[in-house]
């Protein structure tokens, strides 16, 4: 409700898996959280570029430690591997804001899909 | 002879309808005598109402028509010495043709009628005598013109006597693909003796454009042994560049050849064909097309997040950029196949591909964590100083941070780093333009209208001026501090309060020359904090875009591009009277102007005043044509000023020399002749070389015909009517003479 208040002509939408935030730095196939609530990532665009992300999974969540270094909440239902890919996403949102679309130049594309085709090694 | 009777049918059946019952009527009547007289008159009247007329024909034989084109250009005029006779025997080309004319009129004549014109800007039918009267005076040839006038008469087929000089086949060949009717081409004038080869033309487009190829046309022509082959070198700057090897399969062989090249540089460039002992040259403007941009930096950042979207929503940059996600002495537990990082192409960038960029931005690279070798900045060096820009953009990671000190990168840079210690400061200031450097190119943007090197307030300074702009700009963060400037630095943005070890002003941005390229140093890494400032205050909205897209123009050499700019002169022209001269206006984009554009040409020439010369009409959208006529002889120099919206968008000058008498420019051009004659599929020969028989069998057969040379019209004839009335006569004398009634 908030956005649809602060950016009245940009919707919602959801973020295709091979959007440029799931290879910004750490090449993504999965989406983690606290819990997972939704399978996708949503965002809102402001031309070419990404101005808003909206995660229903609690991608913050999975990072809050307690006194003693541990993490505070478990990761529902994946456990460590899902805390894992909610790390990453967040890397790479914050990548995102510090390289924009870099990783859509296509001196990258070769080796993203090289990598993308290799099995990814189990936590 | 033939009998014609001119009433038309329908007239003629009225009357016989009219004649029957007077005829039926008479043919019952006694006596028989009477009968047939009364018979007699009615056939007679019939026939004189039948308008009887007689023809007489004669048979006739129509030869094929053959125009013949005459040259009356002022070239025709060059007095040649004969092939074979004596060195005081000289005439000129145009009587040259007008003896071979009249020695080949009687074989002509027999076997087609025979047509001539003399063609300059017009063509005008003339006799042989008339042709004699002439003189070859005429200053503008138009063979197209001459063509189409010719064409109207509807020969069976043209021959044209040139010297080839004013012809180019190119201009003609939209008329000589649709040619109803044969044509032949003679050349008149005497062939240049050489041996080997001979460049004829070269030819290259008036503008091309940096990094981009085109294509340099040659025309030559080889007097050879059968098989032996001559070089055809194709040189800029005394630089080979392109080798084709020519050999003719006959003793005599006119051909062409094509080279593509990619431009050296921006600017003039003079390219030069030789073939054995001949050569020819022409130039062509070098323009740039697209910027070409290496952007490295050696660490994510706002700083580049928000300058790549600027440099990316320009379609006039091509934009290559690496950001360096992960430094060596990063170890991450993370298996390679689930990152996206790939290698680090220094190589590529600082060494193979490096030449083809037109821009290098370094942001915040620390050259000292990757162990690169030092020669890849020895590139750099030569690739700035063989003009290319070179923008370096500080950071904790920059000039000493990234283990630049006494590299090239130094001796690239427009100041001297810090002896020693940290160089970066991580402060917020709010850095000011640099009084003295106010009418610089990249500070001049931000005069207010007018200009304004002078307060609009006394006992302040100029760049006080500003504050009402960069009051509203936020602080940035970090500079570097340094020991001095370089001869020649220039300090165009600094600090309002820090000062170098020598008392000056600390410069945030410095730019400098670097062999023919230029340098800039911005020496803070937070400019994109302008970028978000200028989301809340619209006064600041477009600065930060305009501040770097300034920069990037400087860099790139854009602030120098004219975007008016005449044709090149061809190194060796035809002198014309008129002479057309074009010029092109470019936008932004190098692309032509479209957008309505006024437009004053000025004509300098000896003792004139400078008059306003018309434009002729736009060739094509861009592109205009001014002709010159009635020149005086010396320097002549043209100028032209472009306006668009009141504003001018440019300007642009041409200087060049006139001299009216005939050089060497107008030998005989073989080659433009032979050209025209396959355009047209037809053929040449050299004006003495002709076996004229060979092109007369050509000729279409003569037409049998008839021609009515005489009519005599009986009807009206006295005889007529001295019959009829002989005939009523004697009917009257019979019947008084036997008492009919």
């Amino acid at each position: 409700r908030m956005l649809r208040m602060t950016l009245p002509d940009a919707p919602l939408q959801t973020l295709p898996p091979h959007h440029v935030l799931f290879k910004t730095f750490y090449l993504i196939r999965t989406l983690g959280g606290r819990a997972m609530v939704e399978p996708s990532l949503q965002g809102i665009s402001w031309g070419k570029r990404l101005v808003v992300v909206y995660s229903r999974n609690d991608l913050l969540g999975a990072w809050i430690k307690d006194n003693l270094g541990n993490p505070l909440f478990p990761c529902i239902p994946r456990g460590e591997a899902q805390r894992w890919d909610a790390k990453k996403m967040t890397v790479n949102i914050l990548f995102y804001a510090l390289t924009g679309n870099y990783k859509e130049d296509a001196v990258h594309q070769p080796y993203i899909l090289q990598k993308m085709r290799a099995e990814p090694i189990p936590h | 002879m033939r009998l014609l009777f001119e009433t038309p049918w329908t007239w003629a059946l009225a009357a016989l309808a009219a004649l029957l019952p007077l005829g039926w009527y008479t043919y019952h009547q006694r006596p028989q005598l009477l009968r047939w007289l009364r018979l007699l008159f009615v056939g007679l009247l019939l026939l004189l109402l039948l308008k009887p007329s007689l023809m007489l024909i004669q048979k006739t034989t129509e030869k094929p028509r053959l125009t013949l084109l005459i040259n009356r250009s002022k070239s025709m005029g060059i007095k040649e010495k004969l092939p074979g006779s004596s060195a005081q025997k000289t005439l000129t080309r145009w009587h040259q043709a007008l003896e071979w004319l009249s020695e080949k009129l009687p074989d002509l004549e027999k076997k087609a009628q025979v047509q001539f014109y003399a063609w300059g800007e017009y063509a005008e039918r003339q006799s042989l005598s008339q042709l004699r009267s002439l003189s070859p005076s005429e200053t503008l040839t138009s063979l197209e013109t001459a063509l189409q006038e010719v064409l109207r008469e509807e020969p069976q087929q043209i021959w044209i006597l040139s010297d080839g000089v004013e012809e180019s086949s190119e201009d003609l060949v939209p008329l000589l693909d649709h040619l109803p009717v044969p044509l032949n081409v003679l050349g008149v004038g005497k062939p240049e003796k050489y041996s080997g080869g001979k460049i004829a033309r070269i030819q290259l487009p008036d503008f091309t454009f940096l990094h981009l190829p085109f294509e340099i046309h040659v025309d030559w022509e080889i007097k050879s042994k059968k098989g032996q082959r001559i070089p055809l070198k194709l040189f800029r700057n005394k630089r080979l560049l392109g080798e084709q090897l020519l050999s003719s399969n006959t003793e005599e062989e006119i051909g062409h050849s094509t080279f593509t090249v990619y431009p050296g540089s921006l600017g003039r460039e003079t390219y030069r064909a030789e073939l054995d002992q001949s050569f020819s040259e022409s130039s062509t403007d070098v323009l740039r097309q697209k910027w070409r941009i290496m952007h490295l930096t050696g660490r994510p950042s706002f700083e580049y997040a928000h300058l790549r979207d600027l440099l990316k929503s320009n379609p006039n940059y091509e934009l290559v950029s690496f950001v360096i996600l992960r430094n060596p002495d990063n170890i991450m537990p993370v298996p390679d196949s689930e990152l996206s990082l790939i290698p680090f192409p220094a190589q590529e960038i600082f060494v193979q591909d490096l030449f083809r960029f037109d821009l290098f931005i370094l942001e915040n690279f620390a050259w000292s964590k990757f162990g690169l070798p030092l020669s890849y900045l020895e590139s750099l060096k030569t690739f700035v100083s063989r003009g290319g820009g070179l923008l370096i953009i500080g950071g904790e990671n920059a000039l000493i941070g990234g283990g630049y000190k006494a590299t090239a990168l130094e001796a690239l840079s427009p100041i001297n780093f810090q002896s020693g210690g940290n160089d970066f400061h991580f402060n917020s200031f709010k850095p000011k333009p640099y009084n003295q450097s106010l009418q610089h190119p990249l500070l001049q943007w931000m005069l207010p209208p007018g200009g304004g090197t002078k307060s609009s307030s006394p006992g302040r300074a100029p760049g006080d001026d500003f504050n009402s702009l960069w009051n509203h700009l936020p602080p940035l963060e970090g500079f570097h501090s340094y020991d001095s400037l370089k001869p020649g630095a220039i300090p165009l943005w600094v600090h309002p309060s820090q000062k170098t070890p020598l008392g000056q002003e600390t410069s945030i941005l410095t730019s400098w020359s670097y062999g023919k390229g230029k340098v800039l140093l911005w020496a803070s890494p937070s400019t994109w904090k302008w970028k978000l400032a200028g989301g809340l205050n619209p006064r600041i909205s477009s600065f930060y875009a305009r501040f770097w897209t300034r920069n990037i123009q400087y860099l790139t050499g854009d602030l120098d591009f004219k975007r008016v700019r005449w044709s090149p002169l061809p190194q060796a022209w035809l002198r014309k009277d008129p002479l057309p001269l074009s010029f092109t206006v470019f936008d932004e984009t190098f692309q032509p102007f479209k957008d309505p554009v006024h437009i004053r040409v000025h004509w300098f020439r000896p003792g004139q005043t400078s008059p306003e010369i018309p434009l002729v009409r736009p060739e094509e959208t861009g592109r205009y044509q001014v002709e010159l006529h009635n020149f005086k002889k010396g320097p002549q120099r043209l100028k032209v000023w472009v306006h668009a919206q009141g504003k001018l968008i440019g300007e642009d000058e041409i200087k060049f020399e006139w001299n009216d008498s005939l050089s060497s420019y107008e030998a005989f051009n073989r080659n433009a002749l032979v050209k025209i004659a396959h355009k047209a599929r037809g053929n040449y020969s050299d004006l003495n070389q002709l076996e004229i028989k060979t092109w007369l069998r050509e000729l279409p057969p003569s037409k049998e015909g008839q021609v009515v040379v005489g009519k005599k019209n009986l009807w009206d004839s006295p005889l007529f009517l001295g019959l009829l009335i002989g005939l009523i006569f004697l009917e009257w004398i019979l019947r008084r003479m036997r008492g009919y009634s």
